[in-house]
């Protein structure tokens, strides 16, 4: 497995506050002129201070200490945003070894296909932890924004905040099927410690990553 | 008036200006043009947050409502002459010799500062308001910056 997820490169995205990163949300590298991969959700409307704290995929792999604090911190800037499919294109100052996985369209895969979810569920609450979930498409569906109309995929597994701009992957494939963007759950006018009980679903949205080839 | 009055008289070609840009800002602009006058475009791009009822997990919410209406008085103030944007009303004037593309990147850059936004969510909203401009003519486009400020 690690041969086959050896091609993904996954980042947290946050922004720098006082010396300390306020981790936002998860992101992939996908060129090797450092190009990140986000939800716009994440990174918000400005450019101030966003950085990115680059993992390998050995770290998926080996205990990660979640003890050590301590990070290394990439200066990134929005380089292409699209608010229509809350899609963000963030590029850091860095040449990126290796080769990377191929984007492709949800047409890739049928409904019922495994993938793996990679990001850092929970970051938002400070716990950097590369994770991987492995899932399988539940759904594929239209939805739209405004009057654009995107492809979309229901994943059946639940997901929290932080894993939003998480790369939906698949392994058989080894293609960049997708990223994570959030879960269904309408305003239910309930909050439980901050969280509408209607996001506790066991399922998460994903948008087809056929939509980055437009903006690269 | 500025000295932009006579530029915005001739002919002006979206569908060329549009492939300066890329796909995914093509299929926004042409979006923002399908809404019936500027600030329901405005709204619409300025709302936008993906699907409907959709949790989004992590982020950065920032100020969101009030770019709409920032993002009107900036440029108004910008384009019709307002005292406070002279310096950047000369390098504008600069730009425009450099075509349409590059006066669009001066006026989203000129206001992604005022605004703390990036340049590049602002294209697609600086693109429809030139187009705007264009159809109407900029005595229009201006005429409403006196009761704003």
């Amino acid at each position: 497995m690690e041969q086959v997820l050896g091609i993904m490169k996954s980042v947290v995205v946050g922004r720098l506050i006082e010396s300390q990163v306020k981790m936002l949300g998860s992101g992939f590298i996908i060129t090797n002129d450092g190009k990140i991969v986000t939800t716009r959700h994440v990174i918000g409307d400005s450019n101030r201070d966003i950085v990115a704290i680059i993992d390998t995929v050995s770290a998926l792999f080996d205990y990660q200490d979640i003890t050590n604090t301590c990070c290394s911190v990439m200066p990134v800037r929005i380089v292409e945003v699209d608010p229509f499919r809350d899609i963000a294109i963030l590029k850091a100052d860095m040449q990126v070894p290796g080769g990377f996985a191929k984007i492709a369209s949800l047409d890739a895969a049928a409904v019922g296909s495994d993938v793996v979810i990679i990001g850092y569920p929970h970051c938002v609450e400070g716990r950097k932890v590369l994770t991987i979930q492995r899932t399988e498409i539940g759904a594929k569906i239209i939805m739209q924004c405004q009057n654009i109309k995107s492809k979309y995929a229901v994943l059946n597994i639940q997901t929290r905040p932080g894993q939003s701009g998480s790369v939906v992957f698949s392994r058989d494939c080894q293609l960049i099927l997708g990223l994570i963007i959030g879960s269904f759950a309408p305003d239910s006018g309930i909050s439980l410690g901050g969280i509408n009980p209607r996001e506790l679903n066991q399922t998460t949205h994903c948008i087809s990553a056929e939509y980055l080839n437009d903006m690269l | 008036m500025t000295c932009f009055d006579e530029y915005f008289e001739k002919d002006f070609d979206l569908e060329n200006l549009l492939t300066k840009y890329k796909p995914y800002q093509r299929e926004i602009v042409r979006s923002l043009l399908s809404y019936d006058n500027i600030d329901d475009g405005l709204e619409a791009y300025f709302s936008s947050a993906g699907p409907m009822n959709m949790a989004c997990f992590g982020g950065d919410s920032g100020d969101k409502k009030s770019y709409k209406e920032r993002f009107i008085i900036e440029t108004r103030k910008l384009i019709c002459g307002d005292s406070g944007y002279q310096a950047e009303q000369q390098k504008m004037s600069l730009a425009l010799t450099g075509g349409v593309e590059a006066f669009v990147s001066y006026i989203a850059a000129s206001i992604s500062k005022t605004l703390d936004i990036s340049e590049v969510y602002l294209i697609p909203c600086v693109i429809f308001v030139i187009v705007t401009i264009a159809k109407v003519g900029i005595k229009a486009y201006c005429a409403g910056i006196t009761s704003e400020n």
